[in-house]
């Protein structure tokens, strides 16, 4: 085999294992308050599809394509289509989905419905897995590209978030894929081509790659820029009009009208208000360093702190020493050109087609790698910025923080190991990168299902997140084991989860039909995610129920994560 | 040099993360803990994170006491419950919720796996002589231009006129204060009114001791107007204090002459209404809820 043929199958390889332990490790993830808004969207939107598909709705009928995609139409519609796609392919159920009907048989079927939900995120970020190997191959090596993909999907939160029916790995994946494209396009015309296709899928996915623009048209103008430096030549502006650049521009906006059916009546108004409501986001609340926050601005060091208390050091150190050599190896291509050739007055087609082709023009991918890993966390530093939440949102930072990291072990190890005989050296790469995912692969497996209390070794795991007061939890989603048991089903206070999730879990048949939700004063049982905010809820049940102490907590390295009260008997209520 | 350092690096993440692989503690820890608490010994969880699995292991931290106790004034022993990686506590951390004139001591210190018990006593403690809260002699009055008594008991609650709905019960339970539980005497408190709380038989120490705070996270996230307190022994004011939703948890103490007399405390909403954020989302006719607890105390000889 040779070795194109076989990089290519060991990413399919990487993709296929990981998609597998995703859906391994998927029955014990709860659904987040987000899934169950998701889900019922992915609902209606993938009803739309099929009744599309079968004949039955005309495409073109306005009113019941806005009854379909009115739902959740603050975000993109792509990965919820999807994911209803897949839940009418894989559990089939009567036609209207949303029926009641359709509950008994969702519950039924052999596959859980909230899992076919969940299959094209999973996908996406297996494919992820497979894309950072390949691209790790071209950077590196194919030992150093492993750690870049196995890393990833190794993190605890991205492995968490990998399972859900939601937006944040999907999109990071894509930008991935844009990156890759990117600069693919500097030399290959096809890849310029696809360059506005993979945004597209990117901002039908989430708004965080609507920054991806502004980014890349910088990068152009970078490569510009070297390039008339070391030519010592102006191009001309429209030269940064390359294949790639109105790729981006034009074909974005359609993929992203193609796969959102909303938009395609009053498109201005309700784009205007989809970018509206992300600019003016509610603020969630969120603990950091023992205080809550509930208002920007969150302290600047925030993501920065987070990303330092989450992430292995030991990939931050390689992901440090790659971006060193990253940006070295690229300010040794500013001035090194020694071609005559300038830019031209007027663009010639090569340009067009591959503008870093030219021996004058740089890649410049070394400063668009740290670029990629570090614009995520400024963004959510800024002080103006809503405050979304956690980790999850620069999730987009780490496929590339991971291949700096593949970077940086690559450039030490080849200094290193450069005398030593080629068995010895893979040996010895391997027995490192063994290492260097162990910190990781450990954090993740002593806290699934519950990694968003995770922290890693150095801050002292999930008990050292709590003592520095760091936040735990924030989707209400950690009840694996608390409540399956089967037994009497009393009526449940839901806490933190979504309503909408609850009749999930019951469509889903983890929960008895017969457990319904209820206000604290009319529940039997009462569920409490440890959140500092949430104090006062658990106060609330300790009123209520006459008793302070839980009937059961679920922990994680023995940090409490959920607990549920159960009601005193009237005459046993303590004074 | 570099990728060894690195090497070392994972190794080290790996042993600290393995370290705590899964967690630690068992039943066996806690049975062991529970043997090692003292009866008549306070308890107080040090490792905020252990709580609710102390709670749901250990019927002395379940108790309305260890729960939501206000300080450690009155207490002549405590037993301390901590996670080993956090370390023996020092004497500092316990001082300011004693009397300035109240020394704790470390007695000695018990393992029970990745848990510490540590065993403190007090040296000139206090003793808490009477407390505001009284199952049948605490009256209250409510005060909208014209003084209304309020009916009930601080357990079942009392209900004001003009308060009506549960959630306006004058009533003895926990309140969250300060992202803290706190067992005290929760009180709604309209705009431009009163409500005032009076004992007719109050035995006093040498002091009389409390806190205030607002209650409701969710409250003081819109930013409640003052309230004032007033105390009166025996028709006479003693102490006035204005606290705002900033103050936290806020303590107070005066001196008194020991005897048995009147006590009043009675509260007031300064300004009426809520402020939102951004500020001009200003609610006029909003209810704040304050949380208070009041003892008398004497310096030494304990019972």
């Amino acid at each position: 085999m040779n070795r194109p043929l076989r990089t290519l199958f060991t990413a399919l390889l990487l993709t296929a294992l990981s998609f597998t332990a995703l859906i391994e490790t998927e029955p014990s993830v709860g659904i987040v308050r987000d899934e169950g808004i998701y889900m019922a969207a992915s609902r209606r939107y993938g009803a739309w599809g099929a009744g599309v598909r079968r004949g039955e709705i005309p495409i073109d009928d306005r009113s019941q394509r806005d009854r379909a995609f009115r739902v959740n139409a603050e975000h993109p519609a792509l990965m919820k289509l999807a994911a209803g796609l897949s839940a009418e392919l894989l559990t089939p159920t009567p036609p209207d989905r949303a029926s009641p009907a359709a509950e008994s048989a969702a519950s039924s079927s052999r596959l859980r419905e909230s899992t076919t939900y969940r299959i094209p995120a999973m996908a996406v970020a297996s494919l992820g897995v497979g894309l950072l190997y390949l691209i790790g191959v071209q950077l590196t090596s194919s030992i150093a590209a492993l750690l870049a993909a196995c890393g990833f999907l190794l993190l605890p939160r991205v492995f968490f978030h990998a399972h859900l029916h939601c937006f944040d790995v999907p999109v990071a994946v894509w930008i991935l894929g844009v990156a890759a494209c990117w600069t693919r396009a500097g030399t290959s015309r096809i890849a310029g081509g696809c360059v506005g296709i993979v945004l597209g899928l990117a901002v039908a996915t989430k708004h965080n790659a609507l920054f991806m623009l502004p980014l890349l048209l910088s990068h152009e103008a970078l490569t510009w820029g070297v390039r008339w430096y070391n030519t010592g030549r102006r191009p001309p502006w429209r030269a940064l009009l390359s294949m790639r650049v109105c790729s981006a521009v034009l074909l974005t906006p359609l993929v992203l009208l193609a796969t959102w059916p909303w938009l395609w009546a009053d498109t201005s108004t309700r784009l205007f208000e989809y970018l509206q409501f992300h600019s003016d986001h509610a603020y969630y609340n969120m603990e950091f360093l023992g205080a809550n926050y509930n208002e920007p601005p969150m302290p600047i060091s925030y993501p920065v702190v987070m990303t330092l208390a989450t992430v292995p050091w030991t990939l931050l150190s390689l992901a440090c020493a790659g971006a060193w050599f990253a940006i070295r190896d690229d300010l040794a291509e500013v001035g090194a050109a020694t071609s005559p050739a300038g830019p031209p007055s007027r663009p010639s087609w090569e340009d067009f087609l591959a503008p870093t082709k030219h021996p004058a023009a740089p890649s410049c991918t070394g400063v668009g790698i740290v670029a990629l890993a570090v614009f995520p966390l400024l963004l959510i530093a800024l002080p103006s910025v809503p405050i979304f939440g956690g980790t999850k949102h620069w999730l987009t930072a780490y496929p590339f923080l991971l291949l700096l990291a593949s970077v940086g072990f690559h450039q030490l190890a080849t200094r290193a190991l450069g005398g030593v005989s080629t068995p010895r050296r893979v040996t010895a790469l391997l027995v490192c990168v063994v290492c260097f995912l162990s910190p990781g692969a450990l954090s993740t497996a002593s806290s699934h299902p519950f990694e968003t209390a995770q922290y890693n070794g150095v801050v002292g795991g999930a008990q050292g997140g709590a003592r520095l007061g760091l936040n735990r939890g924030y989707w209400g989603h950690a009840i694996d084991g608390l409540l399956d048991s089967g037994g009497e089903a009393r009526p449940l206070y839901l806490h933190d989860i979504h309503p909408l999730a609850a009749r999930q879990y019951r469509r889903d048949g983890r929960w008895p039909a017969t457990r319904r939700s209820a206000a604290l004063g009319e529940s039997q049982e009462a569920l409490i995610f440890y959140e500092k905010h949430m104090t006062v809820d658990e106060i609330r049940i300790w009123n209520a129920y006459g008793t302070t102490r839980p009937a059961a907590v679920l922990t994680v390295e023995d940090v409490p994560v959920t607990g549920i009260y159960r009601r005193l008997p009237a005459r046993r209520v303590a004074p | 040099m570099v990728l060894v350092a690195i090497v070392c690096v994972s190794l080290a993440e790996t042993v600290m993360t393995s370290s705590r692989y899964g967690g630690e503690l068992t039943t066996a820890h806690w049975v062991r803990v529970n043997e090692a608490l003292r009866a008549d010994a306070a308890l107080v969880v040090g490792t905020s994170w252990l709580a609710p699995e102390a709670r749901m292991r250990l019927d002395a931290a379940a108790t309305p006491e260890a729960s939501g106790r206000p300080d450690l004034r009155g207490v002549t022993s405590f037993d301390v419950l901590l996670h080993h990686r956090e370390g023996p506590s020092a004497a500092s951390r316990w001082r300011p919720s004693l009397s300035p004139d109240s020394r704790p001591r470390r007695v000695s210190l018990e393992r029970a796996g990745p848990l510490l018990v540590e065993h403190w006593r007090v040296e000139r403690p206090e003793r808490i002589v009477d407390t505001l809260v009284h199952p049948h002699a605490l009256q209250v009055k409510v005060n909208r231009d014209v003084e209304r008594s309020c009916r009930g008991d601080p357990r079942s609650g009392y209900t004001c006129p003009g308060l009506r709905g549960a959630a306006t019960a004058v009533k003895q339970q926990y309140a969250e204060v300060d992202f803290e539980a706190r067992r005290c005497l929760s009180m709604p408190l309209p705009s431009a009114a009163s409500l005032s709380l009076f004992r007719a038989n109050f035995e006093r120490g040498d002091r009389i001791v409390g806190h205030l705070g607002f209650e409701d996270f969710n409250a003081r996230l819109r930013n409640d107007g003052p309230v004032t307190m007033t105390i009166q022994v025996e028709g006479e004011t003693v102490a006035r204090s204005t606290f705002t939703n900033a103050d936290g948890w806020a303590g107070f103490e005066f001196s008194t002459t020991p005897g048995v007399g009147a006590l009043s405390v009675s509260l007031h909403a300064n300004a009426p209404g809520q402020w939102g954020s951004p500020p001009e989302r200003y609610e006029r006719g909003a209810t704040r809820r304050v949380c208070l607890e009041l003892r008398s105390m004497r310096e030494g000889d304990p019972a």
